[in-house]
């Protein structure tokens, strides 16, 4: 089991790749845990694992070892209907190419989220209320082609909001946008965290990016070198000592 | 509510054109084929009902497609039939085949008659200009014929190995397309007082199922069939019918299958990484299934409809350019063709909407 606060936990999690003969350790043994409300930058050059611990984390993908819970429910015994269940009905994600479907419109985006759910339909005005959080309640019928590539992001925060996630995780959201939109993104992401209490875990390239969250892990070679609390958590919340010990 | 199947369907109009044109291709060719089947059997079968005759008396062994029959049977039978109780007029017909019209290939029957009995058996030929068969080697041809081949009252036709003389026009949609006096097809067929069946009329007080079996035990081996069963008799008895109608609607699942099966196979293809982000949302692999069949579904049922208008607008072209031929748009067939497109859409569909359902999120989320 894991710990009352804690929304997320992984212990000693290895993933290994076969890439031809050779075998290649993505993760080797890694310890994260993320509590409930926290903004986790994960850092790391390309190639340290960043990507496949987040597709990991969000049950796309297997560990070879090692354990995961999420809600204090073991990702690592469950089949696949029900690690399917807990993707839907635990995680938002995020990813660096926004991932809508072409096809819908923003408002489509958002239902479709909604009906994989199965939840009831959203209304227009919940559809609109969610979208004011992104500031896109007037592009609710655009496709994703027409919007702006910071809007697209925006609208994919949206749509990973619909169910009420215990966790997003956002894989580079700003990757692919300009210095303008990257702060935008960064700006509602922290606001997210900050006024919702909503729990993020972010892979991030940019180190400024990284110290909207309230705390910098940073990755090399399939580890977690180090992980401390950032600068804005040092000053704005002292006695949260979100400094975890791998 | 978002409906994926539609709007990718809106959006991959190429796709979804395709796809739609080959169902209704497949449900037209049915509706056509098997139409011009029906229509055939059941025009030649009505008009020999319009003659107005209620019995079809014939030789041991013969086909119920009159036309097909020889000449094995004795004009002097015609006598002994009048004996039987409730026959109330008979008139003997010989049959025979026209194979060109005016130079061009076509298959036409010919009745040989006697104009004097042919109209005690029913209402006659209704000449609408020219005259009836007065003169040795005279035909009458009916309307459709006429106007099908241009045939104009005093034109020479050459029916078996003769000349004729058009000396009438007779309204269409009773008996056959030509008519000659039976003596000329006796004696240019040298079967001098022959005769390929009777046509038998009951008395009004005369129920035809007793007077049918009356002469059905009276002339054991023959064969006795009421006009009114005529229709099933001859779908009976068409042979291959069944077995063609089934490799049509075969044919016609097998290229919906295939259709939708590349359509939807290259569907896949080209939206794996779509897929990946429906994983990634939570769909479960029923989901995914779902969407694709749905999607499928939408097609062939679009695919159905358009071939219904299809089967109208190539039974239009067929009565144009073939006007002695019958297209009957039999209103089952409706159900079965569109049930052929839609079930061999939806088993096309099966494999990939499994194989999308398979796919792995991360390489689907990687896929470009």
């Amino acid at each position: 089991m894991t710990d009352a606060d804690s929304v997320l936990k992984t212990v000693a999690l290895r993933k290994n790749y076969r890439s031809g003969v050779l075998e290649v350790m993505a993760l080797c043994g890694v310890n994260l845990e993320v509590e409930r409300g926290e903004f986790v930058s994960i850092m790391g050059p390309s190639g340290c694992g960043k990507t496949t611990l987040l597709q990991i984390l969000g049950g796309l993908a297997r560990p070879t070892s090692g354990r995961i819970y999420i809600d204090g429910i073991d990702l690592t015994v469950v089949n696949d209907t029900e690690r399917t269940r807990i993707r839907r009905e635990k995680i938002g994600f995020v990813f660096q190419r926004f991932n809508l479907l072409s096809t819908l419109t923003v408002q489509g985006n958002i239902e479709i989220a909604r009906h994989i759910y199965g939840g009831p339909p959203l209304d227009r005005e919940e559809i609109s209320d969610l979208l004011e959080i992104v500031s896109l309640r007037h592009k609710l019928e655009y496709k994703p082609l027409e919007l702006s590539v910071g809007e697209q992001q925006r609208v994919a925060i949206a749509r990973a909001l619909v169910n009420k996630p215990a966790i997003i995780l956002a894989d580079e959201p700003t990757g692919n946008l300009d210095s303008r939109n990257s702060e935008q993104v960064l700006r509602l992401l922290s606001d997210l965290n900050r006024e919702k209490n909503q729990t993020i875990v972010m892979i991030t390239h940019d180190s400024q990016g990284a110290q909207k969250g309230s705390r910098v892990v940073e990755m090399l070679d399939g580890q977690i070198l180090r992980s401390e609390a950032t600068a804005l958590l040092k000053d704005g919340e002292e006695s949260s000592s979100a400094v975890r010990s791998l | 509510m978002a409906n994926l199947p539609l709007s990718n369907i809106f959006n991959r109009k190429t796709r979804t054109i395709v796809g739609i044109l080959a169902v209704a291709l497949g449900v037209a060719l049915v509706m056509v084929l098997v139409g011009l089947a029906h229509g055939s059997l059941d025009e030649t079968a009505d008009r020999l009902k319009n003659v107005g005759a209620d019995i079809v008396f014939q030789g041991p062994d013969s086909s119920p497609f009159v036309g097909l029959g020889s000449a094995t049977l004795s004009e002097k039978l015609g006598p002994k039939l009048l004996e039987v109780p409730g026959v109330s007029a008979m008139a003997p017909v010989m049959v025979n085949r026209a194979m060109q019209i005016k130079d061009k290939n076509k298959y036409v029957n010919i009745f040989g008659i006697r104009e004097e009995s042919y109209s005690t058996v029913g209402q006659g030929i209704e000449i609408v200009s020219g005259r009836g068969l007065r003169d040795p080697l005279d035909v009458v041809v009916d309307t459709v014929l006429a106007k099908a081949d241009r045939i104009l009252v005093g034109d020479t036709l050459r029916l078996i190995n003769r000349d004729f003389k058009v000396s009438g026009i007779c309204r269409a949609g009773a008996g056959v397309r030509i008519y000659m006096s039976l003596s000329d097809m006796q004696q240019v067929t040298a079967s001098d007082g022959k005769a390929t069946f009777f046509f038998i009329k009951v008395d009004e007080d005369s129920d035809i199922a007793g007077v049918a079996a009356e002469l059905e035990m009276r002339f054991e081996g023959y064969k006795v069939t009421a006009l009114e069963y005529l229709t099933e008799a001859m779908k009976e008895n068409a042979l291959g019918l069944r077995e063609f109608v089934r490799v049509l609607s075969f044919i016609s699942a097998l290229v919906s299958f295939l259709v939708i099966l590349l359509a939807m196979y290259t569907t896949i293809i080209e939206r794996t990484r779509e897929i990946g982000i429906l994983k990634a949302l939570g769909a479960t692999k029923l989901f995914i299934i779902r969407l694709v069949m749905a999607e499928s579904f939408l097609i062939c049922a679009m695919g159905v409809l358009v071939g219904f208008a299809f089967s109208y607008m190539g039974r239009t072209m067929v009565l144009v350019m073939f006007p002695t031929l019958t297209v009957a748009m039999v209103p089952r067939w409706f159900l079965y063709s569109g049930l052929v497109g839609i079930v061999g859409g939806l088993l096309g569909a099966v494999y990939p909407a499994y194989r999308a359902a398979k796919l792995d999120p991360v390489e689907a989320l990687n896929f470009e």
